[in-house]
Formats: structure tokens, C-alpha cells, sequence
């Protein structure tokens, strides 16, 4: 079985993610996606920048659905981090799973989910009307220098 | 040993470079390697990344090779 991972400049398609995950023996799809937000924090946000490192990220997307499947059992997967410039509305992350009963989808989704917020290697220059920082992040993917 | 080294965010904007390549004697280590760019790019603050060894996760007392890639990755923030 074969799932559909992407990480890049592409524009993010849930139809055709969607479609990735058609499968006769699942009759359970969870959605997860993603939005840029505005106003964060109480600051009008202008886009966000994102960047990442496609091979590991990749790699991470990979391992989570393997867990994920170990966890949940026959499970299709269509994940995809969009990178560049993002302005609000736009989405910068789907993730969508196919599995044979809804609690399955529910659960192996939010999971998948967490751990992409978590694991993912990319990172977010937030720019708004009066300056830009890169958005705190997290360090539990592996141990730190 | 000729060893690559990617950098991304504020280590990307701190050294110029999202791409440096290191001279390093045999038996370095990840967490050696990070503090001889830090001495070789003034601005560069390893402390607290995450390394990743030929684009998997690592741990930073790993020994590199020659024609490794290193990348040092501050706190990710994805999604």
C-alpha cells in the first residue's frame, strides 16, 4: 500500500488528496487541514514564510504514518506540508486517513497530527505589519546540542 | 574529513548560508561539528538544535564520516 506523502512549494489540492486515499475496504475519512491564520496573537499577520528540510521531512511523514498504522492497523495516508510564502486562508498542512471504522480516522488523525507539529523539520518566519519573527517551536523530535 | 553542513532559520540568517562545508579530523563528533562552525561563523548559536546525520535524526555525540551531511535544526514549528 502506497501513501501519499509531499512536502514542497505545491499548492495544497484536498480533493486530490482525497482521491489518494480511496480505498473500498475503508469506510472511515478523517480531514485534518491546516489554515494560516490572522489575526495570531492579536496581530494582523501579513503571511508566513516556510521553510523545511524535504528529505527529513519526508522521512518524519513516513515514520508517523508506519506508527500510526502499527497503533491503528490497515490505514491509508495523504499528508502534505506546503512550503514558501503562505498568506491567511491559505493551507500549509492536510492530513487525511482512510481506515475501515471511524474511530480509527479520528484518533490516528489527531495523532498524526500532533506528531507532525511536533517532528516536522520546517520552520515559520511570521511577518506582520510591524516587523517578523520565526514562531516558536518545539525540540522533542531528538536530543538537543 | 570534508563534512556538509545545513542550516536552517535563524541559524540559515546567522551564518549567511543555508549550505557550509567543513575540514574536520576524523572521529568528530555532530556536537564537535556544530561548535567548529560556531567558531568559523561568529553569530552562529548551536546550542539547543536538534541534529539531523544524512537526513535522519541523531544524536548529537554521533560520529561523523567523511561526505556526511549535518544539519542543525532549531525548534521545528510546522503546521
Amino acid at each position: 500500500m502506497s501513501d501519499l506523502l509531499q512536502v514542497g512549494p505545491e499548492v495544497i489540492e484536498p480533493a486530490a488528496l482525497l482521491a489518494a486515499v480511496e480505498d473500498p475496504s475503508c469506510g472511515a475519512v478523517a480531514c485534518f487541514l491546516g489554515r494560516v491564520r490572522s489575526p495570531n496573537a492579536g496581530v494582523e499577520v501579513r503571511y508566513l514564510e516556510y521553510e523545511g528540510y524535504v528529505a527529513l521531512a519526508l522521512k518524519t511523514l513516513s515514520d508517523i504514518a508506519a506508527e500510526q498504522r502499527l497503533l491503528h492497523g490497515h490505514s491509508r495516508w495523504a499528508m502534505q506540508h506546503r512550503l514558501g510564502r503562505l498568506t491567511p486562508g491559505e493551507i500549509s498542512l492536510a492530513v487525511i486517513v482512510a481506515t475501515p471504522s471511524r474511530k480509527a480516522a479520528f484518533s490516528a488523525c489527531e495523532e498524526a497530527v500532533e506528531q507532525c507539529k511536533g517532528r516536522l523539520p520546517v520552520w515559520k518566519l511570521e511577518v506582520t505589519s510591524s516587523g517578523s519573527h520565526f514562531v516558536p517551536g518545539s525540540s522533542t523530535a531528538a536530543s538537543t546540542i | 574529513m570534508t563534512i556538509t553542513i545545513k542550516l536552517f532559520a535563524q541559524l540559515r540568517l546567522a551564518a549567511g548560508s543555508g549550505e557550509v562545508k567543513l575540514e574536520l579530523p576524523a572521529g568528530t563528533t555532530a556536537a564537535e561539528a556544530a561548535r567548529q562552525l560556531s567558531l568559523t561563523h561568529p553569530g552562529v548559536e548551536p546550542k539547543g538544535a536538534m541534529v539531523a546525520v544524512n537526513a535522519a535524526y541523531a544524536d548529537p555525540g554521533t560520529v561523523l564520516n567523511d561526505g556526511d551531511t549535518l544539519a542543525l535544526l532549531p525548534p521545528v514549528a510546522g503546521g
